[in-house]
């Protein structure tokens, strides 16, 4: 029972801090909200379905209600609207949001999993946007190298991306 | 969730759109330009980057433990903000003290029990003063640019020190930029490398380089962001040791009787005598007590102050008053019977007054601070 409930978590907090720190924008509370989000899913565990979708769809919605909850408490709206721009009756604005931080959690899982220097030029290139000779440059490496090391590190987020996700990274990295 | 738009996007993104839902969408995404504008931060690739950071600042196995013990203490009360200042006192116990001191949410007016002083004092400024090679001295300080040397190619005031490129020839002089306690000062040499000098250190350049190699001299530390000329090597030297690079990034700091080099990106060679080493990005070298080492850096420590912030891992009050000391400008002694190889991890701003670094360092430690004009008296508290 513990395990399980370990392993749900560490497969969720990330995405899910992340979820509630683009509402509240802080990290600590984001952090903190979702953790309470899990306590409360613990005491309900038994009320809850045990498909991944609805422990997910829980999850998320639980992190939601205490974020907005913590924003009325805070009285910070006026700072939510303009930093968040979207309003509370907004759902497909969140829907978004959770594919947002799902999709950010399988991309870096696999970043993270590439070898250092692949990963290295895969983030330059991708993420950072230089280009081929700015890599050459930055890392003292040849064209070749690069090239290489960024056709490994795409190839790896291909094969081992939730393929559900498969076309939204594409459309990233275009 | 059901808003069949969600889904309309969801399926978009995913690829597996229908014609009509695909009008459907145009039509969302010309209602509100806050449609188009979310849709549009999926593409940005510096958004991407700053979620991934924001996934790698999350530490799993602190919030699964804090979880558990929020989970197991108080029966599920309503919670926080209680039980994280317990749990901050509770880790302030151990020997190795994790801080991270938010600035902008503290409330100015606590009690400071365990610092006494009269005036506060002041985080470094930027500044520097520049000893030119005929002799003459310029402080580099004020807003208004100063325009210094012969050649009128040198500007300067107390932000940055620029050297323009000329074409005539000049002899090969060197000056010296000096940066006193509490300063700091930015540089960008003729041919476009960018320096960060930290305080208490000297940097030795010439106003335009020799035509084979491009040779500096440090004493202290110092960031550089050196300009790529592959026919024309960049040479930091600095207590015997030589620092070759081509075009890189990287950090040189020779405090204290050692010679660090840490590797931001590039590559660069590090010689001494007959040795030679050479670092790949994320590497550091180390000359000390005559060894001479290499390993895995940690670069958020190594570039902290580069990045404006006090970084303290795994290190002894020593080393933390010795870096104290260097910002604020102080004399630091020690009283009684405090704990040398005590260790202790945290982070803190750089930019802020004396007395807030204390007050963090005096809620995770033992220790008592007292400071009467620009001595700092560190001793146990009872």
């Amino acid at each position: 029972m513990e395990q399980c409930e370990e392993r749900l978590f560490r497969v969720h907090y990330k995405s899910l801090c992340h979820f509630a720190w683009k509402i509240v924008g802080d990290v600590s509370i984001a952090e903190d909200l979702v953790q309470d989000a899990f306590i409360a899913f613990y005491k309900e565990a038994g009320k809850i379905h045990e498909n991944e979708i609805a422990i997910k769809n829980f999850l998320y919605s639980a992190v939601r209600f205490a974020c907005y909850n913590h924003l009325r408490h805070e009285k910070v709206k006026q700072k939510y609207w303009s930093v968040v721009g979207f309003t509370e009756e907004d759902d497909y604005a969140l829907e978004l949001n959770v594919i947002h931080s799902e999709v950010i959690r399988e991309v870096y899982r696999i970043i993270e999993e590439m070898p250092q220097a692949c990963q290295e030029v895969f983030r330059m290139g991708y993420l950072e946007g230089l280009s081929n000779l700015e890599i050459t440059k930055k890392l003292q490496i040849s064209i070749n190298t690069v090239k290489t090391q960024k056709q490994r590190g795409m190839k790896m987020l291909l094969k081992k991306l939730n393929p559900e996700f498969l076309p939204l990274i594409i459309f990233l990295l275009k | 969730m059901t808003n069949p738009i969600a889904q309309i996007i969801q399926r978009y993104l995913t690829g597996s759109i229908s014609p009509e839902e695909e009008v459907e969408l145009q039509a969302w995404l010309a209602a509100n330009k806050n449609n188009r504008k979310l849709l549009e931060s999926f593409r940005d690739a510096k958004n991407i980057q700053d979620d991934l950071d924001f996934f790698a600042s999350i530490d799993e196995d602190k919030a699964w433990k804090k979880t558990r013990s929020k989970q197991t203490s108080a029966g599920n009360r309503p919670m926080r903000k209680f039980l994280s200042v317990a749990a901050a006192i509770v880790l302030a116990v151990g020997v190795f003290i994790v801080w991270k001191f938010n600035l902008g949410n503290h409330a100015p007016n606590e009690p400071q029990a365990a610092i006494s002083h009269v005036s506060d004092i002041a985080p470094a400024k930027s500044g520097a003063l520049l000893l030119m090679a005929d002799g003459s001295q310029v402080e580099l300080a004020g807003n208004s640019q100063k325009v210094i040397g012969s050649a009128k190619n040198v500007f300067g005031n107390s932000e940055e020190l620029t050297i323009k490129p000329v074409e005539k020839q000049i002899p090969l002089q060197y000056n010296t930029l000096i940066i006193p306690k509490a300063s700091y000062y930015r540089m960008t040499l003729s041919d476009g490398t960018k320096v960060w000098v930290n305080a208490l250190s000297q940097l030795r350049f010439p106003v335009q380089f020799a035509k084979h190699e491009r040779r500096v001299f440090l004493d202290g530390e110092a960031y550089f962001e050196v300009a790529h000329k592959s026919d024309q090597p960049f040479i930091v030297e600095t207590g015997g040791t030589e620092i070759k690079v081509l075009g890189t990034h990287f950090n040189v700091n020779s405090y204290n009787d050692q010679i660090r080099t840490t590797l931001a990106a590039g590559k660069v060679e590090v010689k001494r005598g007959q040795d030679v080493m050479e670092l790949s990005p994320g590497e550091y070298s180390l000359f000390s007590n005559n060894q001479f080492t290499k390993g895995k850096a940690d670069l958020s420590h190594d570039l902290a102050w580069h990045n404006n912030e006090f970084y303290f891992k795994k290190e002894t009050i020593v080393s933390i008053a010795h870096q104290l000391s260097r910002w604020y400008d102080l004399d630091v002694k020690f009283r009684g019977n405090v704990q040398f190889d005590k260790e202790y991890t945290g982070s803190i701003e750089r930019d802020v007054q004396l007395s807030q670094v204390l007050e963090m360092l005096s809620y995770v430690s033992n220790l008592k601070f007292e400071v009467e004009g620009r001595k700092l008296s560190i001793e146990t508290k009872n």
